[in-house]
């Protein structure tokens, strides 16, 4: 009974401190302690190298980011019909540490609609449109020099599509999931309005549609493309 | 912004629970009917009722036609294009079918899993030839094709054959009422599955192939309400509609029906035959009906006309 307990307090502790060193890093991993949190020499007279060099790492960190993009998705169904929908997608972009989770959550605002070499205009044909484009998966860090940065993972992928018809007009949706990857390009400026540190950057963001359980699984194959730019804010 | 939440909601629901069959074209019409303003015809093509509507040719050499086949249970497939006839052989005729509507029988699927009406543009047409043995003004036969062969009678004089307000006559008039029904059920895409939550909060008008309109609503995402109102609806000669029919189910497809849709059937050479179906007492349980139909001509008194298959059968009525 007691092993388990052990085992508990470790697990405990080694999170805590994982979440803490994460939490505590922005991107260059150079900014100074505040004078409250830095130990007196008389409490940790010689601090261990190892701790130093861990948590110096600039690759650590959590990443919050906004990204407006351009997004299309282009597939085609069993019924050899070609499809294209070019849209604006504004989205929220996250990622941890060196190597860990990320996650690119856009909502998508179609713009225009293609099907088989005839174009239209999504707001003649439908009203109140939009979409979620999801990727959830594992991204790694490299810093290609101390202001810039790169990273880039694999991860699973979610389009969800939902067009209102005009009157007399049919729906559009879809709900198309495949597998798909996710390159970041940040650079953090030294200038830092108000001493808050700032990133700017760009993404691109390719998604493998393979499956769609809404259309009877009508989807033959699916590329979804998102590229834009990052702007993200270190927070407190 | 409400309908988009609402759409939203309705599409991540349905995602969960149903799937709404193949891609739409981008911009699809929900009505895609052609109207065909000519002769009816009815025939038995396999002991299912087939109904050809023929426009004249008006001095050119096609003209549009219909066909309609209605299967019991519930499963209807209505084709639609133009027909020609042969510059050197005037008995022989060409149907060229451009446009396929089908309502599948899917009364043993779960509502979540049926594909429900829906519509198909043929590109290029189907040609189908057929031969005419017989044409008289009550009487046409032809010969070929089994998509359009069959022994037809004209359709207002069969609905002559169902006169007084007995049982039999009341019931035989359903039967009348409810090929229309069901034809109009075939051409509402979605119709009979998860498919109707595009019809959420919206009213989508439908035209009757022979005249009048079908307006279609549905309100509430888990507990569906959907409206059907004829207004002076007609697929083929014979039968007009007006009224209300509504559904009130669970998600399930479990509910019941409500409403009451008037009704007039022309014969040839009698006055008409009026009448209303009252639907308040069938029930609805994975989307299928049980219960009965009340049923009144004028002047008779309420019959009660169980859902399922016709008894009796319209060949018996309609003297096929």
């Amino acid at each position: 009974m007691r092993r388990p307990q052990r085992w508990g307090v470790v697990v405990l502790v080694v999170a805590l401190a994982s979440a803490r060193g994460a939490m505590a890093r922005p991107l260059d991993g150079q900014d100074n302690p505040t004078p409250a949190e830095t130990p007196t020499p008389a409490e940790t007279p010689t601090p261990a190298p190892a701790e130093v060099s861990a948590t110096a790492d600039p690759r650590d960190g959590w990443r919050h980011e906004f990204s407006p993009a351009w997004h299309m998705a282009t597939f085609w169904s069993k019924e050899n019909s070609h499809y294209t929908f070019h849209s604006l997608s504004l989205g929220y972009l996250m990622s941890v540490n060196a190597a860990g989770p990320f996650l690119h959550l856009s909502w998508v605002i179609p713009l225009q609609a293609r099907q088989d070499g005839r174009v239209h205009s999504v707001s003649s044909l439908y009203q109140n449109g939009g979409g979620v484009d999801v990727m959830l998966g594992f991204q790694w860090r490299k810093t290609l020099t101390p202001e810039i940065e790169f990273e880039g993972g694999p991860g699973l992928h979610m389009n969800l599509l939902n067009l209102g018809g005009q009157p007399g007009l049919t729906n559009f949706n879809a709900f198309q999931i495949g597998p798909g990857g996710m390159t970041v390009l940040r650079w953090r400026p030294g200038w830092r309005p108000h001493k808050v540190g700032w990133t700017v950057g760009a993404v691109g963001a390719l998604g493998i549609d393979l499956w769609d359980p809404l259309r009877s699984n009508d989807l033959r194959i699916g590329f979804t493309l998102r590229m834009g730019v990052v702007l993200g804010v270190d927070l407190p | 912004m409400r309908r988009a939440a609402l759409g939203a909601v309705a599409l991540a629901a349905t995602v969960f629970v149903a799937c709404l069959g193949p891609y739409p074209n981008v911009g699809e019409k929900l009505d895609g009917v052609a109207q065909v303003i000519g002769t009816s015809y009815i025939a038995l093509d396999a002991g299912a009722p087939r109904i050809l509507i023929l426009a004249p040719f008006d001095g050119g050499t096609s003209a549009p036609f219909t066909r309609i086949d209605e299967a019991q249970p519930r499963a209807v497939q209505t084709i639609q294009g133009t027909y020609s006839g042969d510059a050197t052989n005037s008995l022989k005729v060409t149907f060229s079918t451009n446009t396929v509507f089908s309502l599948p029988n899917e009364a043993s699927k779960p509502v979540s899993d049926r594909s429900g009406a829906s519509r198909h543009e043929l590109a290029p047409p189907t040609q189908s030839n057929a031969t005419i043995a017989t044409s008289t003004s009550e009487v046409l036969d032809l010969s070929g094709s089994a998509e359009v062969a069959g022994h037809y009678l004209r359709l207002l004089g069969r609905t002559a054959v169902i006169t007084g307000t007995d049982a039999t006559a009341t019931t035989c008039a359903f039967h009348m009422f409810n090929l229309v029904v069901e034809s109009s059920e075939a051409r509402i895409p979605g119709f009979n599955s998860a498919g109707m939550t595009q019809y959420l909060n919206r009213v989508e008008p439908f035209d009757g192939i022979l005249s009048g309109k079908i307006t279609v609503g549905l309100v509430g995402l888990f507990s569906p309400v959907v409206t059907l109102t004829y207004i002076d609806y007609a697929d083929f000669e014979g039968v007009v509609l007006d009224g209300v029919q509504v559904s009130s189910t669970n998600a399930s497809g479990d509910g019941k029906l409500s409403g009451v849709v008037d009704f007039r059937i022309d014969r040839a050479e009698l006055p008409p035959l009026e009448g209303s179906v009252d639907y308040g007492e069938v029930t609805l349980t994975g989307g299928n009906e049980s219960g009965d139909y009340v049923v009144t001509l004028d002047g008779g008194a309420p019959v009660r006309v169980p859902t399922g298959r016709r008894n009796p059968p319209l060949e018996q009525c309609l003297g096929l």
